[in-house]
């Protein structure tokens, strides 16, 4: 485990970039059920925010992410629901029970939560530079929550300390109660070579 | 399984047994056959507590045989927490136990004249019963080691916990698993109350010398089997998500949706859900050297369970379910995992219903009698009821004679049973069922099966605004029909996905009886069931005026999305009219 800072340019000057062995990296995974966020385009699409900012594969979006929440409400239509900044985005796969297929994407079941259903805003967001707050769930953390720190997430300092807790209490980092750190905090976790 | 065991537990001289053939209850199973018989033969106005009431225990058409995932066992018999006709669903080995030996029901009668305590020991020999007293108010757990070192560890459990005995709103039945453990419950509306009013504490089954159900058509049912088996394993919910996070995971998704019940169903999110996610258990069984995939039952290829263990592996209970996650964590805003491990152990080793039992508590909490977050105070709670003190005893007739005694407006029950972990305000459709269905709230009681597949009642248009109650009234019917089947529900995320996985579910049937059924005769099955205890629930003096939810969701907004319940009355009233 290696950590150290770096400036960079964007909304946080600093990012904290962390190295781990690969089966570390579930430690980082509570974060992504709290939410972290992501500096992107805003204005745009849900399909373009998750294809073409996050680069997730298409295939992957149209059948594996198969329940979205934006802003609390359930998603059914990728191209017609707009990410602002400062909005919160939930991925998840398929989820159990008759509520579980209620939340589908456009499942037939939809209608049974039809009161709290996503719909298309007249006000449109603009399009603009601005943060998205991401939460991922169950499979969906598994599978894309590793690139996506890889590639660097902004996270808030109380959440990320309490990753790092459990690194320092099994000996993987020494304690530093130094932090200077408030507020969020961009990290950029990559996994060692070879582990 | 071609026989019924009953039990006289009131006649002349003590407990009389008697196995008869099935008669008119021949090719039912399940919740068919629990509702069949309490149906026909317990008087609707009975004391659900007295004599005339009949406790039925009955394996699925399919339990005991090979088919995998279908060891479910009925529980039936009027409620006394609704005082409806109730079926309560349990995993466990004691559906495949009883079946194996034949039962296709074991139906306990009468009530016994003096306050003895009775064990039930069936064997491939025949059955015995005999006075133990010495088991008198031993928790769960207790009692089957007892039982285990009396009789050996080739055993089944059927039993009850103190909350029985003392025939609490909220007592389950409890049903023994694949390490022996009581930890599947019956649990729902009181079943144990039931069990306990006829003085049986426990039916032990010993497995040795009994026989795998065989099919009618051999070659038929095994292929039938493995395209049952391999539709249920490459679905993403019931080869993925549930074995690898159980039902829990969909806290998260709850939580989002704002649609999970908080602080005594006053807000929708919890703030603290990610800490008691099935993400999180999960990862706590897995550092710590539990189980986060586990089968509650011999044949389960869902694998939904788990082991979930302290710091230092010790047992502390199996993995909780989303609902007792639920009722004892946000719904009481308890966000300590180990906590929420103690509570459900608690519930299963006293032998109460973990929904009712944490709906109980949040109306206590509600009431001031503890403060919300308040988890040690949780547990002594529970430990009231299992003492039976007269607080314990309160709390341990559920949610609905909680609320009277303390005084609290904000209520969630449907005919007496508590709500599970939906908040109807926010999925209004699943508020249609708990109002309506036969049972009181009941999530269980309108699942997703495949109603598009089944054609139940013909393509329902869900934009359409009578759609919920056409979704509600179908999710019902194909649910009482898979109940009867003695398959877990939780093939139902299959089988809405993927019609060759339903139909193979129809072939395993139909190659098992040697029958010929069709979706249509599924659905006239399911429809039969539930005509049934609609019938049972209008004698017992049920009408349309008892399907409603409590009247706080129609007038109180709640967050985020800060709804209301906004469903018609007429419209409920559409449910049953097909």
């Amino acid at each position: 485990m290696d950590a150290k800072e770096t400036r960079g340019r964007g909304f946080e000057e600093k990012t904290i970039r962390i190295s781990v062995d690969s089966k570390e990296l579930p430690r980082f995974f509570p974060l992504f059920q709290e939410g972290v966020s992501v500096e992107t385009d805003t204005g745009i699409s849900v399909r373009d925010f998750l294809c073409a900012s996050l680069g997730i594969d298409e295939r992957y979006v149209e059948e594996r992410i198969s329940t979205i929440f934006l802003n609390g409400r359930p998603v059914d239509d990728l191209d017609t629901s707009i990410v602002g900044d400062g909005s919160v985005l939930a991925l998840s796969a398929a989820m159990p029970g008759v509520v579980g297929a209620t939340m589908r994407r456009g499942g037939y079941y939809a209608a049974m939560r039809d009161t709290i259903s996503y719909r298309a805003d007249e006000n449109r967001p603009a399009l603009n530079r601005g943060r998205i707050r991401l939460k991922l769930f169950n499979m969906i953390l598994e599978e894309i929550g590793p690139s996506l720190l890889q590639a660097g997430v902004f996270v808030r300092v109380d959440s990320l300390k309490g990753a790092l807790a459990g690194l320092v209490r099994d000996g993987f980092l020494e304690a530093d109660s130094s932090s200077e750190y408030a507020g969020d905090v961009r990290i950029v976790v990559e996994t060692l070579a070879g582990s | 399984m071609d026989k019924i065991l009953r039990i006289d537990m009131g006649a002349k001289g003590g407990p009389k047994v008697s196995e008869g053939p099935l008669g008119d209850y021949a090719g039912l199973g399940g919740r068919a056959m629990t509702s069949s018989v309490v149906s026909k033969e317990v008087p609707p106005l009975c004391h659900a507590l007295g004599a005339e009431n009949k406790l039925v225990i009955a394996p699925g058409m399919l339990t005991g045989s090979a088919a995998v995932i279908s060891g479910r066992l009925s529980v039936g018999c009027k409620s006394p927490l609704t005082g409806t006709i109730k079926e309560a669903n349990s995993g466990g080995q004691g559906g495949i136990a009883l079946a194996r030996h034949g039962y296709a029901a074991v139906i306990l009668e009468g009530k016994p004249s003096t306050d003895d305590l009775y064990k039930i020991y069936i064997s491939k020999k025949g059955v015995k019963i005999s006075v133990d007293n010495s088991l008198k108010m031993l928790p769960n757990y207790d009692l089957v080691n007892k039982m285990k070192a009396e009789y050996g560890d080739k055993i089944v459990c059927i039993s009850i916990g103190p909350a029985g005995e003392m025939k609490l709103g909220a007592a389950s039945v409890a049903v023994t698993d694949m390490e022996t453990r009581p930890s599947r419950h019956a649990g729902r509306g009181g079943v144990g109350a039931v069990m306990g009013a006829k003085g049986v504490k426990v039916i032990v089954i010993d497995t040795a010398d009994s026989k795998i159900r065989q099919p009618k058509d051999a070659e038929k049912f095994k292929e039938a089997n493995r395209k049952f088996t391999e539709g249920l394993r490459s679905h993403a919910v019931t080869g993925q998500a549930l074995p690898k996070f159980g039902t829990n995971v969909l806290t998260n998704i709850l939580c989002e949706a704002g649609g999970y019940p908080t602080y005594n169903f006053k807000e929708g999110s919890y703030k603290d859900g990610a800490k008691i996610s099935g993400e999180t258990f999960a990862e706590i069984e897995t550092k710590r050297g539990g189980k986060a995939t586990h089968g509650c039952h011999t044949g389960c290829v869902i694998q939904c369970s788990g082991t979930y263990v302290d710091k230092d592996g010790n047992f502390i209970s199996k993995q909780p379910e989303y609902e007792t996650v639920w009722a004892h964590g946000g719904n009481c805003g308890i966000s300590d995992p180990d906590t929420l491990a103690k509570l459900d152990f608690l519930d299963d080793n006293y032998g109460v219903d973990t929904i009712e039992m944490g709906v109980t508590i949040g109306v206590a909490m509600e009431a001031g009698l503890l403060p919300f977050g308040d988890g040690e105070g949780a547990l002594k709670l529970v430990e009231e009821v299992g003492k039976g003190t007269p607080l314990g005893r309160i709390l341990g007739s559920g949610a609905e004679v909680t609320g009277k005694a303390f005084g609290v407006e904000r209520v969630p029950v449907v005919k007496g049973q508590a709500l599970p972990a939906y908040d109807p305000r926010t999925v209004q459709g699943i508020g249609v069922t708990y109002a309506t269905s036969t049972m009181g709230a009941d999530h269980t009681a309108g699942y997703a099966v495949a109603t598009n597949i089944l054609k139940v009642g013909g393509f329902v248009d869900p934009l359409k605004p009578e759609g919920q109650v056409e979704l509600s009234r179908n999710l019902q019917i194909a649910t009482a029909a898979i109940d009867s089947t003695g398959m877990c529900l939780f093939i139902a995320f299959a089988v809405l996905d993927q019609p060759e996985t339903f139909q193979a579910l129809v072939d395993m049937i139909n190659a098992f009886y040697g029958l010929s059924l069709t979706g249509d005769d599924v659905t006239a099955l399911g429809k039969k069931v539930l005509s049934m205890e609609r019938d049972f629930n209008a004698r017992a003096g049920f009408s349309a005026k008892h399907d409603r939810l409590p009247r706080f969701f129609s007038t109180e907004k709640l967050p985020p999305h800060n709804l209301t319940w906004t469903m018609k009355d007429e419209e409920l009233d559409q449910v049953y009219n097909w």
